[in-house]
């Protein structure tokens, strides 16, 4: 029996009962729809998150000299950078090298002082789009500095005011100079809208009597998934040679859980769609074998090999099971492509609930925009078929088990 | 198909029904033969065990040269599809097919080639129902459905008909030409034909009539030479029960 006929015979037999097929396919597609939307909304805060968490501060890969994670002193620092980041940039998954220093300095308007970090960025890089400052236009140099709304807030500075940066060089001279802030910035990092006073790289390095120094290079991967692959290769490099290299996720175990804990909760999103087709498919395949105990005697008194008789009904059920997914992906697909378009705000849904949320020191947006990857797609798709399987599997044995003699009497 | 001693019970609670009582039967190729007898009497049992889809209990069986009792359930349902056809009384046709599909359905499980469409084209032609094809088994009427059922049963040119009451259903002008047809096709492929009865009308088509009684065999009889039969012209098969 052909591939075929065995289709034809499925289709045209599930919808003998149109009311209960078109049932079946209403539930199968709906918790279709509804798996998608719940995991277009974990993709995206799972992209959000990986984004968020490294995109402004962390990088996918980070290199500092040993020790400096550890003790933060101004005199751990990396030699030769210009090369070494001219090295690092020529591999061909790496997409781009921010060259930070962070220093700790006393900041004071007038009398009063305040504990502030001094952050020098390559601002060709910490600008780009998902970076420390993405689209920041505020022209920087001359003694001109940004710094963050909440420490402008705490110490009353406002746009325009001249404040003084006093610190220890890296030699142990003192630094100390006059700065103009050109702006004051709100990131997704809190450390930096609490403590942070931003300078271009060069004019840190000056501040603080630093030579081709820094004291981190914070490495954006072309593919963020590859940053542990690409961690190992460039701690092998010549250039990096001595140097701490870490991927993201080593850098920050706490907020790596984070992101594993989205991914966990995709084991609950196929249990939801496992219940919801073989409650659709099996209910279905039950009552449609039960049925037609007759018709299958009548197959199996002809000659029809029992293991057709559980092809014919597998692949029953896999229309079924496939047809529902197919309207749930549509739809779903649909909604979720809205919804990324427009954006749902969390804050509306809940009726005024906060705009945005901290945590791990990353501030988190809370306007939602849900996005799908085919794999997610396909992996539903697989589910429903895998489901519709299991769920027809004993139907259908108990239908090729018949005795032909005795099921063509009832 | 060679029967010797051939006894089927079944059990009924934690009593013993016995449906056949020691069977002694032979059949020869090409025979039209009808099973009569009053109801209980071991009719349908007795052509369930010479189709395979039943064992007999005790006794030899042979089919084909086959003996059934010793054959597995895949030998058997292999037996059925090779060399055994089938006409029920209730018609069992495939509910979602046409009746083109219902004969290609059986020769498809047979393996038959790309033909298989033009053969059951075919079959349902001889059978008066070459403008009926494409109709599904649900616009035919009863008369109809028995035919395609026997095109179907007769389509891979078996060696065995096998036919439990095929007209129980029927009017009398739709049994007179079933069986008319059953005898065309009997006396142009050499099929041997072994049909359940109680209509009168059907018997008087037989050309061996066995009666069965309480499980035995009560009476083997041969009709005085064949009875006189006209192989219908198509028109005529058409016209009839349409």
């Amino acid at each position: 029996m052909t591939v075929l006929t065995t289709w034809r015979i499925a289709w045209r037999n599930l919808w003998r009962n149109p009311r209960r097929t078109t049932l079946a396919l209403i539930a199968i597609g709906l918790s279709v729809t509804l798996v998608l939307i719940y995991d277009g909304i974990l993709r995206w805060e799972t992209d959000y998150l990986v984004d968020t968490i490294t995109g402004p501060m962390l990088g996918h890969v980070q290199a500092h000299a040993p020790e400096w994670r550890r003790t933060r002193a101004m005199d751990k620092t990396l030699g030769g950078v210009s090369r070494t980041v001219a090295a690092i940039g020529r591999d061909p998954e790496v997409a781009g090298v921010d060259t930070r220093v962070y220093a700790p300095a006393l900041a004071a308007l007038g009398e009063e002082g305040f504990a502030v970090v001094v952050v020098g960025v390559d601002m060709a890089e910490a600008t780009g789009p998902s970076r420390l400052l993405p689209g920041s236009k505020v022209p920087l140099g001359g003694r001109r500095a940004l710094m963050g709304r909440l420490l402008a807030e705490q110490m009353g500075v406002r746009q325009g005011a001249e404040i003084a940066i006093v610190g220890q060089g890296v030699d142990g001279s003192l630094a100390n100079d006059l700065f103009t802030v050109a702006a004051l910035i709100d990131t997704s990092v809190d450390l930096v809208n609490r403590q942070a006073i931003v300078l271009p790289i060069a004019e840190a390095r000056e501040l603080f009597a630093m030579g081709d120094e820094a004291h981190e290079l914070v490495i954006y991967a072309r593919d963020p998934a590859r940053a542990g692959p690409l961690a190992a290769r460039l701690s092998g490099s010549p250039e990096l040679a001595g140097v701490e290299v870490l991927d993201w996720k080593t850098a920050a175990p706490g907020m790596n859980d984070l992101v594993d804990l989205v991914s966990v909760m995709w084991v609950f999103v196929l249990l939801l769609v496992f219940v919801a087709a073989a409650a659709g498919v099996a209910n279905t395949a039950l009552m449609s074998t039960f049925e037609r105990t007759h018709e299958f005697g009548m197959l199996l008194a002809l000659g029809t090999a029992p293991a057709r008789i559980v092809g014919m009904i597998l692949v029953e059920s896999l229309a079924l099971g496939v047809t529902g997914a197919l309207l749930g992906t549509a739809l779903g697909g649909a909604v979720v492509a809205w919804a990324y378009h427009a954006g749902v705000d969390w804050a509306k849904l809940t009726g005024g609930g906060p705009s945005s949320l901290s945590a791990f020191g990353v501030t988190f947006t809370m306007i939602i925009r849900p996005r799908l990857a085919s794999i997610d797609i396909v992996r539903v798709v697989l589910a429903v078929m895998a489901t519709a399987i299991l769920a027809s599997t004993w139907p259908a044995l108990r239908a090729a088990r018949l005795q032909p003699a005795r099921a063509l009497r009832e | 198909m060679r029967a010797r001693g051939v006894t089927k019970t079944f059990a009924s609670g934690r009593q013993e029904v016995w449906a056949l009582r020691g069977v002694d039967l032979d059949v020869r190729a090409g025979e039209f033969l009808a099973l009569v007898g009053p109801s209980g009497s071991g009719k349908t049992t007795l052509l369930n065990l010479i189709g395979a889809l039943d064992v007999p209990t005790a006794g030899e069986l042979l089919v084909l040269g086959r003996p059934i009792a010793a054959l597995s359930k895949h030998e058997r349902a292999h037996l059925r599809l090779q060399s055994l056809g089938f006409v029920f009384q209730a018609y069992n046709l495939v509910p979602v097919l046409t009746a083109r599909e219902n004969v290609e359905f059986v020769l498809e499980l047979q393996g038959a080639g790309l033909d298989r469409r033009a053969r059951a084209q075919e079959v349902l032609a001889e059978l008066g129902l070459a403008d009926l094809t494409d109709r599904r088994i649900n616009e035919l009427s009863g008369g109809q459905q028995q035919r395609v059922a026997v095109a179907r049963a007769v389509a891979a040119r078996p060696a065995i008909v096998l036919a439990d009451e095929p007209t129980a259903n029927l009017d009398g002008e739709n049994a007179e030409t079933l069986m008319h047809l059953m005898r065309d096709l009997r006396d142009r492929h050499g099929m041997t034909f072994i049909f359940s009865t109680h209509d009168p009308r059907v018997v008087a088509h037989a050309v061996r009539i066995v009666t069965l009684v309480d499980g035995r065999v009560a009476r083997d009889e041969r009709t005085g030479g064949e009875p006189p039969h006209t192989i219908l012209p198509a028109a005529t098969v058409q016209a009839v029960g349409a």
